[in-house]
């Protein structure tokens, strides 16, 4: 049976703009670190989609893996040697539903308070 | 009171590279209610005042929190009965196993958090921890920042694996020393559910239910009047009082 799939939206809050090449590695590797290649391999996990400029990106992975991937993005601490934070904004089904809340998103970056309004309006 | 409350942060005033403004800002929009930031071994009125103002302006409720780093008995009575009825929380850092026996008996300690430089949290502190219905504060930070990882899941696990066992309740605070060690509460409660294998419910109430209840009753002991007697309003007197007196001459 083919897996089903959830969809993470994060928003990245950093000191300077994250290129989405720099954000996939980092959090490739704390998967890695922290539950090992095999959850690696069999969660789907990956970066789906990552706007530097908003600071937001789609994480996906298979819906039995999802506090994995949580994780994954709370336990991000660094990229390039500079600190971040990766904060959970909302979990979706499909990546149509999920870029369409990324690009309802206008937030400052760094704005949490803006992301949230942006939720919930 | 619903939401989720992070009780340990750390502003530029203890050692930290945020202000309490900008703690606020983040930790508003995250579904947190409650907030506190540790001052050690002393309460600063001046600072308490200043923090509440702050985190109110966001619409946070601000818990004043006293940290005590117990090693000699003594002092650590001297400071608890200097502190305890000022502030909400009262949290003990012991330095030795004979501190942190102390802190899980006295009625005056709200939480123990054992942090790098306390002895391990073992069985026996867990059980009497137990009885006496103490909580015990983890610190996210401690995974994120540590240099080594493995050894800080391993004494987490530790540490929550008794406390469980135990019935000692636990509660999870970020421990941040900058808005970018803040973790949302789910994400928190999702990274202990995943690395600990605890529920899901179980790790949401370390972040919600276990630090409301912390600060409700303490705040609730520091109303009252005598153990189980409250005071759930002020008024005019009960006018059958003057009877009463004019009876009693």
């Amino acid at each position: 049976m083919r897996p089903r799939r959830r969809y993470l939206i994060f928003s990245a809050r950093s000191p300077v703009p994250l290129s989405a090449e720099e954000l996939r590695e980092a959090l490739r590797e704390t998967m890695r670190s922290l539950f090992g290649e095999r959850a690696l391999a069999l969660s789907g996990f990956e970066l789906a989609l990552y706007d530097a400029a908003k600071g937001l990106g789609v994480v996906r992975c298979h819906h039995t893996y999802v506090d994995a991937a949580r994780t994954a993005l709370a336990m991000t601490t660094s990229v390039r040697g500079l600190s971040v934070a990766l904060t959970t904004l909302r979990v979706t089904g499909t990546l149509r539903k999920a870029a369409r809340v990324v690009a309802s998103l206008e937030p400052a970056r760094n704005s949490p308070v803006r992301l949230m309004e942006g939720l919930q309006s | 009171m619903r939401g989720f409350a992070d009780l340990q942060l750390y502003t530029t005033e203890a050692g930290g590279l945020c202000t309490p403004c900008e703690y606020a800002q983040a930790l508003s929009p995250l579904g947190f209610k409650l907030v506190s930031f540790v001052m050690l071994n002393r309460l600063d009125r001046r600072l308490a005042r200043w923090y509440r103002r702050e985190v109110e302006d966001h619409g946070l409720d601000y818990v004043v929190r006293v940290d005590l780093e117990v090693s000699s008995l003594s002092k650590a009575k001297r400071l608890l009965r200097r502190y305890r009825r000022e502030a909400d929380i009262i949290v003990a850092r012991p330095r030795s196993l004979s501190a942190a026996r102390f802190a899980a008996r006295d009625g005056r300690v709200d939480m123990v958090c054992f942090d790098e430089l306390s002895p391990r949290f073992d069985a026996i502190q867990a059980r009497m921890m137990g009885e006496s219905g103490k909580a015990v504060e983890l610190a996210f930070r401690d995974l994120l920042a540590s240099s080594d990882r493995v050894a800080a899941i391993r004494s987490m696990g530790r540490t929550l694996a008794l406390a469980l066992e135990c019935g000692v309740a636990v509660v999870l605070s970020s421990g941040a020393r900058s808005v970018y060690e803040v973790r949302a509460p789910r994400d928190m409660a999702a990274a202990i559910s995943a690395l600990f294998g605890v529920g899901r419910d179980v790790a949401l109430k370390m972040v919600g239910d276990n630090p409301l209840s912390v600060v409700r009753k303490s705040r609730e002991v520091r109303e009252g009047v005598l153990p189980g007697l409250r005071v759930v309003g002020r008024g005019e007197a009960y006018e059958a009082s003057e009877a009463l007196l004019d009876f009693l001459g």
